[in-house]
């Protein structure tokens, strides 16, 4: 059985899969039996119900900003 | 000896080597993309690249996707750590360059991973790779799918029907660009717009009015703008939400979000120009049937 890791992986990676209906895909993950956090959250698309299976972590993404390359260290 | 690969990859690279190779089995550099959407954008070779490295360094922006890579490759270390509030951001990207660039010294086969495409607002990467090239390693960029190719798939806008614009949106504030409003004009990190003090993860309402205000000389205040987000989980759909130009101020704008202006205005034939080609095209004709 695939954990959620791996599933998340075959979704991303399967046309069918990737652009299914939440319906479909949460049918889907039941088949697999998926756990309850992931089948949840694609039936949603709230992807924060995950967090508690896998945990939170705050991601800061902001790159460089325009103002960099006006300073110096 | 230079053999015929590496005067191909000599001249592949838009930086170029100020020292001379060293052995292969000395340190090397690696930056890919690890693409926007888990499972879906990751190329081949960028996988490759992870998992051949002796080490990997993460600047990833979802930490499941952290969790991801880290089924690929045993030592993965997270660059988020290094991002503080209050500290500015030169220097974690200085410190970013070092930690690379120490494992590289070292004699490791290094592999830098970047969300989306490495080489987009990402000051790190570049660096590294003319640091690690100017002390004779292997180094170079593998591209990836990035948020930019996201927008165009998931709005639906061809750059090349009317042209597109991007900027980091502070570039509008903190200097005088002249912004055509008969193109799309894409404006990135507009969550932290205005911030001068690279310390700061997000600025508030106040300063994305004076954005307003400086569009506002190009674009009607009711303009329809789009604030996009791509998809990071295969189980998501992209976030895509369309506001009036005026309404900037008062909505929420996270980081990660990227804020699309259409075109407001018409494409302008330039009929000079026009006439003078007419005119060329005249003379091969004739020149074809003298």
């Amino acid at each position: 059985m695939l954990d959620t890791i791996d599933m998340l992986e075959a979704i991303g990676s399967d046309a069918s899969l990737r652009h299914a209906t939440p319906n479909e895909l949460s049918a889907f993950l039941e088949r697999e039996h998926a756990s309850p956090a992931l089948t949840s959250a694609a039936a949603s698309g709230d992807s924060s119900e995950l967090f508690a299976e896998l945990g939170y972590t705050v991601m800061h993404v902001p790159q460089v900003s325009q103002y960099f390359f006006g300073t110096t260290s | 000896m230079l053999l015929s690969r590496d005067i191909a990859y000599y001249h592949t690279m838009n930086t170029p080597l100020v020292a001379p190779r060293k052995d292969t089995n000395q340190g090397s550099l690696a930056v890919v993309g690890m693409g926007m959407t888990l499972g879906s954008h990751l190329t081949p070779l960028a996988r490759s690249h992870i998992e051949q490295a002796d080490v990997i360094f993460a600047g990833l922006s979802d930490n499941i996707v952290e969790q991801w890579l880290e089924r690929m490759h045993p030592d993965v270390r997270s660059l988020q750590p290094y991002y503080q509030e209050g500290k500015s951001r030169r220097k974690t990207y200085e410190e970013w360059v070092d930690l690379m660039m120490t494992e590289v010294r070292a004699g490791k086969r290094v592999c830098g991973v970047f969300y989306g495409h490495p080489g987009i607002f990402a000051w790190s990467p570049h660096k590294v790779i003319e640091v690690a090239r100017a002390e004779g390693f292997q180094a170079h960029m593998e591209p990836g799918v990035s948020a930019e190719d996201c927008l165009y798939a998931d709005l639906g806008i061809d750059p090349g029907t009317v042209g597109c614009q991007h900027y980091e949106a502070g570039q509008l504030l903190f200097y005088e660009r002249r912004v055509d409003p008969s193109a799309y004009l894409v404006l990135w990190q507009v969550g932290l717009v205005g911030d001068r003090s690279l310390a700061r993860f997000t600025t508030g309402g106040a300063y994305r009015q004076v954005l307003v205000d400086v569009l506002s000389q190009d674009y009607p205040l009711d303009h329809e703008i789009i604030l996009y987000r791509a998809a990071t989980l295969p189980i998501q759909q992209p976030r895509i939400r369309r506001i009036a130009l005026r309404d900037l101020p008062h909505v929420d704008v996270p980081t990660e979000e990227t804020v699309v202006l259409p075109p407001a205005a018409p494409l302008k034939a330039n009929m000079a120009i026009r006439e003078r080609l007419a005119a060329l095209d005249k003379l091969e004709k004739e020149a074809s049937l003298a």
